[in-house]
């Protein structure tokens, strides 16, 4: 017979499954990222994680897949990514389930643990955060704890990697064991029936009867249409039975049964620190008092908002440069000059970008040595057109990090779940819910995780609401376009602070997007708006591994899209900007005659109204081809300048940056400053790069709503880019805009009066 | 024409034709070309689980009503 080695066992055997459940922001992603080195999405609110997510365990005998599984508070589904935790479940038959508790919140996380535990599946608990209980001079005896359940517990730190080892050990031991599952609520009123029906559903072969059972008694919807013929036997039961509290709602009976036992049983492993005043108020209680204000809230929000961007955009940072005097850090003459600032003290994040833009100039013209000898157009496509637009992009790097690791910040110490409990006061008189205003925040990051996590709003209405507003929250790739077109403004017209114009246009966005849902909300997706109920986490500090890992993860895919996309793009610009129709080269001074000029010509007498239309001269349609290329990707509209700002050649002061190259094409353009504001309004607000669309699509319950979202983005970058032109060139339009807003509003309310007598008659005449 | 030229063309052009695979590559297997990492929403797994979602949410909604 033969025999197999270890190696081949492992081959034909299937990879061990284990998957991390437990409520949401409990640390299961931490835990996920901790045990197999990916870098996840993690942030301190709940409901981050939206879909599962696999990954290797290599530390046990054989390779185990762990699975991260959204949060969710009971096995009873109301949101998109609660079926996706409860199918997995059930339909992929795990070999172990890692039950993640908080045990700061150790009651309530144990409630979803009594009904996994009817499960016929190994489980075991990873008690995370018990050093945080430590701190807060609390105890949990896990030993105690695992006696009364009956399943094994590990004490663990998922932050810290503490206790983690011993439980994947102890996970690995129990894993494929079988284990019948067990029901805390023996006790209840309901024990008869639950066993009754368990048996039925055992006779009938059903896979974990005594979790179907409970899940049938409760009147769960999947279970109700599941198993219709046990449904005689429960209304049997119902006719005879009255609760004086509860009557006949067995969803809350058994409810109430679980916490019961909770509260005799498991919560005797935790000890109180004796010495701790409940009366008195915790750090995070202090901290909410200033923070949540009802007031102070939204200015204290916009102050924070503030002081990052001017951390990481100003060139006169805490506005101190006037007394420092013109020439304190200049070092005219050298490779810094204006690195560390002119005329001001340049931010952390300008002086970060300086110097990108030290090292891409360095870089630019150490090829541009090398090829001294190489045909023009050779130097031409290298330099001016693949190492000007890559040097463009790649400069904002270390802004787009440190803005994006300030914003991580203030998600890990929690935050943001405040901000998103600020504005629901706001956002609910308009028809949204607080929490539509998470997956918008993560908007800041990159709009398609954003648009994922709408799948967290119960309301198809708001979900579609929200996804289309995401791209008007500046993504990273977008920032490129506001930082190099603030800088090219500072610097072409000498007037005001980068990070102003930038932080004003982050708000633009925020205003465009609140009126854009009340305007949805009050006509084509009228509804209230879901109730918003969220646990608000403690705060915490931030991880400076995670923050780091973060910043790693972002630039990895930063450069690599540079490398791919962008890179491939500018090559495409250069070639259509240097062959005309006939397909003859051009020189660099030629390029007006090229297939690009050609196609920007052709459509730019449409962004008149916006003022980068014909009101240009021969190179406007500079911005007009940006702005396309920018579908592709956004970071391609900087690109864009820069390959042919390098190829127009006029002097500019500055390097190889994507500020110097903008102002370059400002200058040559004749482009005013409302037209500026006005294309970055645009590019922020139009259709987002062809990433996000894609996502935006899956997201849409169906392919109408989804060509709707296309015409709301072009039709309200349009508008929002004209109001900002006119008002901006001419300030008495602001009254015609005025007076048409108001037209628009007086219609809505004619309309929506309308509509509500003409339900009120038609249900009178039904009557 | 030079060698050079010849070989800057070549690669151009071969470049630019392994991207556009590449992100159609990416494309059909679900996953975004935006950088951030995630898959986009339109991989089979992301598209079942969506539909499953959206039917068990028009359930509940009928329910409430």
């Amino acid at each position: 017979m033969k025999s197999f080695d270890k190696n081949e066992l492992m081959i034909i055997a299937k990879p061990k499954k284990f998957a991390l459940v437990g409520n949401p922001n409990c640390g299961k992603t931490t835990l996920f990222n901790n045990l197999t080195g990916s870098t996840a999405h993690t942030g301190n609110w709940p409901g981050v994680t939206v879909d599962r997510r696999e990954g290797e365990y290599k530390k046990c005998p054989e390779t185990v897949t762990i699975v991260d599984l959204p949060g969710i508070y009971s096995l009873s589904p109301y949101t998109p990514e609660e079926v996706v935790s409860r199918n997995f479940i059930l339909d992929e038959k795990p070999d172990c389930i890692i039950n993640i508790i908080d045990a700061t919140n150790l009651e309530r996380n144990l409630y979803l643990t009594t009904q996994i535990m009817e499960i016929d599946v190994p489980v075991i608990i990873a008690l995370n955060m018990i050093d945080e209980v430590k701190k807060s001079g609390d105890t949990i005896d896990a030993a105690v704890l695992e006696k009364k359940i009956g399943v094994p517990v590990v004490a663990i730190s998922a932050l810290k990697g503490e206790g983690t080892t011993e439980l994947m050990d102890r996970a690995y031991e129990i894993a494929g064991q079988k284990r019948d599952g067990f029901t805390v609520l023996e006790q209840s009123k309901l024990s008869h029936l639950i066993n009754d029906v368990a048996i039925a559903l055992k006779g009938q072969d059903i896979e974990n009867p005594l979790f179907h059972a409970v899940k049938l008694v409760e009147s769960d919807e999947l279970e109700v249409a599941a198993h219709k013929p046990l449904l005689g036997m429960i209304d049997n039961f119902k006719s005879t039975f009255q609760d004086d509290i509860f009557g006949v709602d067995f969803e809350a009976l058994i409810a109430d049964g679980r916490y019961k036992y909770i509260s005799k049983n498991y919560s005797t492993a935790l000890t109180r620190n004796s010495k701790t005043d409940k009366s008195k108020l915790t750090k995070s209680d202090k901290i909410d008092r200033v923070l949540t204000h009802r007031i102070w809230g939204i200015p204290m929000f916009l102050l924070i908002l503030f002081a990052i961007f001017h951390l990481v955009f100003s060139e006169n940072f805490l506005f101190i440069g006037a007394a420092l005097g013109k020439d304190w850090v200049s070092l005219p003459g050298t490779a810094f000059e204006g690195v560390f600032g002119a005329g001001g003290i340049n931010s952390p994040g300008a002086i970060l970008q300086g110097l990108m833009e030290v090292l891409m100039t360095w870089i630019t013209d150490g090829v541009a040595s090398l090829l001294v000898n190489s045909p023009a157009w050779v130097t031409g496509l290298l330099c001016d057109g693949i190492l000007g637009g890559l040097s463009a992009v790649l400069s904002f790097i270390p802004q787009i990090l440190l803005l994006l690791m300030l914003f991580s910040i203030l998600e890990d110490t929690g935050y943001m779940a405040r901000v998103a409990f600020i504005l629901d006061r706001i956002l609910r008189r308009f028809g949204l819910s607080g929490r539509a205003f998470m997956p918008m925040i993560m908007g800041f990051g990159c709009s398609v995780p954003a648009m994922i996590n709408t799948r967290t709003l119960a309301d198809e209405n708001e979900r579609v609401a929200t996804v289309r507003v995401i791209p008007f929250f500046s993504c990273g790739a977008k920032l490129p376009i506001l930082t190099a077109i603030s800088g090219g403004i500072v610097m072409s017209f000498g007037i005001g602070n980068a990070d102003i114009i930038t932080y004003s246009m982050y708000v633009v966005g925020i205003v465009t997007a609140i009126l854009a849902v009340v305007l949805m909300k009050t006509t084509t997706m009228k509804g209230d708006a879901a109730p918003f109920i969220m646990e608000l986490p403690n705060y915490r500090l931030p991880q400076f591994k995670s923050l780091m890992l973060l910043m790693w993860d972002k630039a990895k895919h930063f450069i690599q899209k540079a490398f791919t996309i962008i890179l491939a793009s500018t090559i495409i610009i250069w070639f259509v900007s240097h062959f005309s129709f006939d397909w003859k080269f051009l020189e660099d001074s030629q390029m007006n005659n090229s297939i690009l000029a050609g196609f920007g010509k052709l459509i730019q007498p449409l962004f008149t109204p916006l003022g980068f239309g014909s009101q240009l001269n021969e190179w406007g349609w500079v911005f007009i081809v940006s702005a396309i290329t920018g579908l592709i990707a956004k970071e391609n509209v900087v690109a864009t300048f820069g390959t042919l700002a390098a190829c127009i050649g006029a002097n500019v002061v500055g390097g190889a940056d994507g500020i110097a190259e903008t102002a370059l094409m400002i200058q040559a353009s004749g482009i005013t400053i409302p037209a500026l504001i006005a294309f970055i309004a645009f590019n922020m607000i139009t259709i987002p790069c062809m990433a996000a669309v894609a996502t935006a699509k899956a997201e849409m319950p169906n392919k109408k709503k989804f060509k709707w979202t296309l015409v709301f983005w072009i039709c309200t970058s349009y508008i929002v880019g004209t109001i900002i032109y006119l008002v901006g060139s001419w300030w008495w339009t602001i009254f015609i805009v005025l007076a048409v807003m108001a037209l628009v509003v007086a219609g809505i309310i004619i309309y929506n009066t309308k509509a509500k007598i003409f339900k009120f008659k038609n249900k009178k005449d039904k009557k | 024409m030079q060698a050079i030229e010849i070989v800057v063309i070549i690669c151009s052009i071969l470049f630019v034709i392994g991207v556009a695979v590449w992100a159609f590559i990416r494309k059909k297997q679900g996953k975004s070309t935006c950088g951030c990492g995630e898959c986009n929403g339109n991989c089979e797994k992301c598209k079942q689980a969506l539909k499953q979602a959206r039917e068990q949410i028009k359930k509940d909604n009928e329910k409430s009503i």
